[in-house]
């Protein structure tokens, strides 16, 4: 019959579009980060200004030369397996608001984060963070031996990283 | 749970995951067997009491680590909140009170009221402990709230057939008053939707559970 045409295995049900392989948050700490356009080392990764959904990353902390806080759009960097490259000098800017400084300032952090389900059980801190290189958008988080994925959760703030009791469940 | 272990919990925004404040105390209708909702604090080391209260009925769920409400909208001015909440000194301190059976034996006095958390919090039963002759604390007794009990500034009276189904122990708890409620065959708080032997068994866990 069709046995012959039948066989290229399904593409894996829930992979992303793309082929790119996610980031780790934790790995992309400590990576210099360098200006594309000037090849100026810039500093190097300290954190992730997330949004207040926690489902995206929208900047990366910088440590700057004279230990002041600059920040880089996720949309202008490119992550390499050495490096990180920001795709101009004039990218990393200083802090424009609360959600900025308070990251800065290690008030506001992804992983690390303490976790706190809707029906109010703490779950642990999150160990570990996996984000789209391109959009910066969260693929995986970890939790206290749990996988959390980005439907799953609904804020982060100061306080905490909220998120559904179901990865415990 | 106990109400008292709701105190000091942070109450904590699902849409933000900032803590607004911290619950200072729980105020509970004994009249009406209904949980009202908690006065706040603001948090740490020196923290106030606020002018913000939050009704039970603006809570997502109470849980061992937090109070969760839906944003910061939930906390409401004192003076908007019902009449239990804007003045928490008028209802009837029911912790303390003396416990007696409908036939006049003196059971201990009144040192919990034990709340069901898992959707609109609201109280289910009475942690009764013996006084000794010493004065020292001697053996809890949990009791389903019923009914038939009468509260007032002197005393808890207990029917004896209630009696009949008062546990020992605090997570156990949740089987007495399924056991309670199959007997009696009707719900315990007609003021609510939620009951204990009729809810659907999907959550798993024990219905109450004490603060690790």
């Amino acid at each position: 019959m069709n046995d012959h045409e039948q066989q290229a295995p399904p593409p894996a049900a829930g992979s992303p579009p793309s082929s790119v392989e996610p980031v780790s948050l934790a790995d992309m700490v400590g990576l210099p980060v360098m200006a594309a356009d000037s090849a100026e080392h810039l500093g190097e990764v300290k954190g992730f200004v997330v949004e207040p959904s926690g489902r995206r990353v929208m900047k990366v902390h910088i440590s700057g030369k004279r230990r002041k806080a600059m920040f880089v759009p996720w949309s202008a960097l490119t992550i390499g397996p050495d490096m990180v490259m920001a795709s101009a000098a004039n990218a990393a800017e200083p802090g424009d608001d609360d959600r900025d400084q308070d990251t800065a300032n290690g008030d506001l952090t992804l992983v690390g984060a303490r976790v706190l389900d809707t029906t109010g059980n703490e779950r642990g801190t999150v160990t570990a963070g996996e984000v789209e290189p391109v959009t910066g958008r969260v693929v995986e988080l970890r939790a206290n031996g749990a996988s959390v994925g980005p439907a799953q959760i609904h804020s982060l703030g100061r306080y905490a990283l909220v998120v559904d009791a179901t990865p415990w469940l | 749970m106990r109400a008292t272990d709701v105190v000091g919990l942070p109450v904590v925004s699902i849409d933000g995951g900032e803590d607004l404040a911290q619950v200072h105390d729980v105020v509970y209708d004994p009249s009406r067997r209904l949980l009202i909702g908690f006065t706040l604090r603001k948090g740490g080391f020196l923290g106030g009491r606020m002018s913000s209260v939050l009704n039970a009925e603006d809570v997502v769920a109470v849980g061992p680590d937090a109070v969760m409400v839906a944003s910061g909208e939930a906390l409401s001015d004192r003076s908007d909140a019902s009449t239990g909440l804007a003045d928490p000194e008028g209802t009837v301190q029911v912790l303390g009170t003396a416990a007696v059976t409908s036939q006049g034996q003196r059971l201990g006095v009144v040192s919990g009221v034990i709340i069901d958390t898992r959707e609109r919090p609201c109280a289910v039963g009475y942690e009764i402990r013996e006084s000794t002759d010493g004065g020292q604390h001697g053996p809890s007794r949990f009791v389903p709230i019923s009914d038939q009990m009468a509260l007032s500034a002197d005393a808890l009276v207990v029917p004896v057939e209630v009696l009949d189904y008062a546990g020992d122990d605090l997570d156990g708890f949740g089987r007495v008053l399924d056991s309670y409620r199959t007997a009696n065959g009707k719900p315990q708080n007609p003021g609510s939707h939620r009951v204990g032997a009729e809810t659907p068994g999907a959550s798993g866990g024990p219905p109450l559970k004490e603060q690790q």
